[in-house]
């Protein structure tokens, strides 16, 4: 399920769809590599806990480091065009990490600029749980 | 862009950083966009402005005496929507007592031009570089 301001053509929010997708099963496969090649060179990814990552090679950096991922999904996405070839994007994630006890759940924030070639890439992302912290 | 537009959003930063620092939540809420959108961590995206400021209240307002600092990384205004990858930091201390709490984290902020020429919050997303204490 999406949405879509009327800023963007129906081909920009199909292209940010499938975006979505493709990092969905990037991680999913832990194709790191390939999930960092989503970001612009100098996109900067945020997750809870950890410094910004900086760039594609810190981005795939820390895909490799981080939680051994089994499944990622996106639900509720929202796409808005703001111009200029710029759009910003909401949803829902559950990712299921190995040895968890449960999906984390939480939601994302991902800012896209479109590029000459019409590809869509993320210049910045950040992503946080909704639940309470382990322990609390 | 439009470096007024830019002076403009620093200016709503700079409110919205002494605000909470004077311990003041309505004027805190001020700086918000009435259909603004929070994505806080640890806890579930609220939407409206309303929402949003009850949650600062119960959250950080009542409990803690704050002292917020954020760095904007690079405002990009597209129109009449902005956004700015950020650094904060944030102190908390309590105000029933105990050990301040020290946190650094990162944030993506999306701003809205208003129909009187200000910017206010529109969507903000922040987490932190590590587990609060």
């Amino acid at each position: 399920m999406s949405s879509s301001s009327t800023e963007l053509s129906r081909d920009d929010v199909a292209a940010i769809n499938e975006v979505c997708s493709v990092v969905e099963r990037y991680v999913s496969t832990r194709n790191y590599a390939a999930w960092a090649n989503c970001f612009a060179p100098d996109a900067v990814f945020m997750f809870a806990n950890s410094p910004p990552a900086r760039g594609r090679a810190a981005i795939e950096e820390w895909g490799r480091n981080g939680p051994k991922v089994v499944r990622l999904t996106f639900s509720d996405i929202e796409i808005h065009g703001c111009g200029s070839g710029m759009a910003w994007m909401t949803s829902a994630y559950q990712l299921i990490v190995e040895g968890a006890d449960a999906p984390d759940v939480g939601k994302q924030l991902v800012v896209f600029k479109r590029e000459n070639d019409g590809a869509w890439l993320c210049v910045a992302c950040s992503a946080s749980s909704d639940l309470p912290p382990a322990g609390n | 862009m439009s470096k007024n537009d830019v002076a403009k959003i620093k200016t709503t930063v700079r409110k919205y950083c002494a605000a909470a620092n004077a311990g003041d939540p309505d004027a805190w809420g001020k700086t918000l966009d009435g259909k603004a959108v929070w994505l806080p961590p640890d806890a579930p995206r609220l939407v409206g402005s309303k929402a949003v400021l009850a949650f600062t209240r119960t959250r950080f307002f009542e409990p803690y005496k704050i002292k917020l600092g954020v760095k904007l990384n690079k405002v990009q205004v597209f129109g009449s929507k902005a956004f700015a990858p950020a650094s904060f930091s944030l102190d908390l201390t309590p105000k029933a007592g105990g050990d301040t709490i020290k946190a650094t984290g990162k944030a993506v902020h999306e701003f809205r031009k208003q129909r009187d020429g200000s910017w206010k919050y529109g969507e903000l997303i922040w987490n932190y570089d590590k587990p609060l204490a």
